[in-house]
């Protein structure tokens, strides 16, 4: 096991069934981790919560709540899926509430990917 | 050989549904779009271009369903498979309503897409060799899940209701344990144990939802993935 896989892992991500996703290709599950990281979607959200614009704010929800699923980043995923309900709701004030959470849970995966490069 | 095309807007989805529709050699991947609209303008062009359509329902200007209601006023013929995270009622009965082959839910599993993939491929056989349609053939057509493999163990909702006998399930059990963190297929176990692969399939199915064994594909047998079994541990810790 290397290291980025024992880092996912304990951090309570699904390394399993993002490889299996992948059909088993750790070179892509890598490549597609750095998409991630590279992906402007975290901050696109934050910028639509604080314009207070709702539709933009799920969007861009929806799309981190999909890419982190896909990727077995089970407590971004989670965070990630309870905004993208409020938001569908039109609820910007508990989606706000609920978005340093997701900043958090973001910001410790990012810090494992980052041990890829 | 089918032609494929898939149609979704997230870069990292798709090149993950290249890599799963890759394993399929009778699939050929001929076009991948992140608009409906392209899409609609590749087939507009060559109206057999794609015998399947892998769809989104969230992209930006048209989401799929309205894509497929689009396709549907010239295009009957196609099938598609939508794989979306849209989970709500209205948007699946919409889809359905627009003739869906499957619905499958992100974050999905190799083995769901491969039951896509097996009844798109059982609807495609049986459109292309039945010129009398019964009753049966009506029957397969609407649900070719419960129909697209002739061994009956395949089907999931027989294994849930199958009885499981302790004494058999033990003996399983620790036939894997003997073999704890050995990569085996269903035949290894089978003859392993002198018991059918029907039964011990069944078994394994069982111990994987008592997450006591983990269950892999092997994409590389150059025609059907096949299922590897490896025992876990009682509370699905990895046991060498």
């Amino acid at each position: 096991m290397n290291g980025f896989e024992m880092r996912f892992r304990a951090a309570g991500n699904d390394y399993d069934a993002a490889l299996e996703r992948t059909a088993g290709d750790t070179e892509l599950l890598g490549q597609l981790m750095l998409m991630f990281k590279s992906d402007g979607g975290f901050a696109a959200l934050s910028k639509a919560l604080e314009e207070d614009d709702c539709k933009a704010a799920f969007a861009a929800a929806h799309s981190l709540k999909g890419s982190s699923g896909m990727l077995g980043m089970d407590p971004l995923f989670a965070v990630m899926s309870e905004i993208t309900e409020v938001l569908r709701a039109g609820e910007l004030e508990p989606a706000k509430t609920v978005f340093p959470k997701a900043k958090d849970e973001y910001e410790k995966v990012l810090a494992i990917i980052g041990e890829l490069c | 050989m089918y032609k494929a095309i898939i149609v979704e807007d997230d870069l990292m989805v798709c090149a993950i549904l290249e890599k799963q529709f890759g394993r399929f050699p009778q699939l050929k991947l001929v076009g991948s779009f992140r608009r409906g609209a392209e899409a609609m303008d590749f087939l507009a062009d060559d109206p057999d271009g794609a015998d399947l359509i892998i769809l989104d329902y969230y992209m930006p200007n048209m989401t799929g369903v309205e894509f497929l209601k689009e396709l549907r006023k010239t295009n009957t013929k196609v099938q598609v498979i939508m794989i979306t995270s849209a989970n709500d009622y209205s948007v699946i009965r919409e889809a359905m309503c627009c003739g869906v082959c499957d619905y499958i839910l992100k974050p999905f599993t190799s083995l769901r897409l491969e039951k896509a993939y097996s009844k798109f491929d059982t609807v495609m056989k049986l459109t292309r060799d039945t010129h009398v349609w019964t009753q049966e053939k009506v029957d397969t057509l609407l649900c070719p899940y419960r129909h697209y493999s002739t061994d009956s163990a395949d089907d999931e909702s027989s294994y849930k209701s199958s009885k499981i006998n302790a004494t058999t399930l033990e003996n399983i059990r620790e036939y894997m344990q003997a073999n704890a963190g050995k990569k085996m297929p269903l035949t290894e176990v089978s003859q392993g144990m002198g018991l059918s692969t029907v039964t011990v399939r069944r078994y394994l199915k069982h111990l994987n939802q008592l997450n006591e064994v983990k269950i892999t594909l092997d994409c590389k047998t150059g025609g059907r993935p096949s299922e590897i079994f490896e025992y876990r541990g009682v509370d699905g810790n990895e046991r060498v």
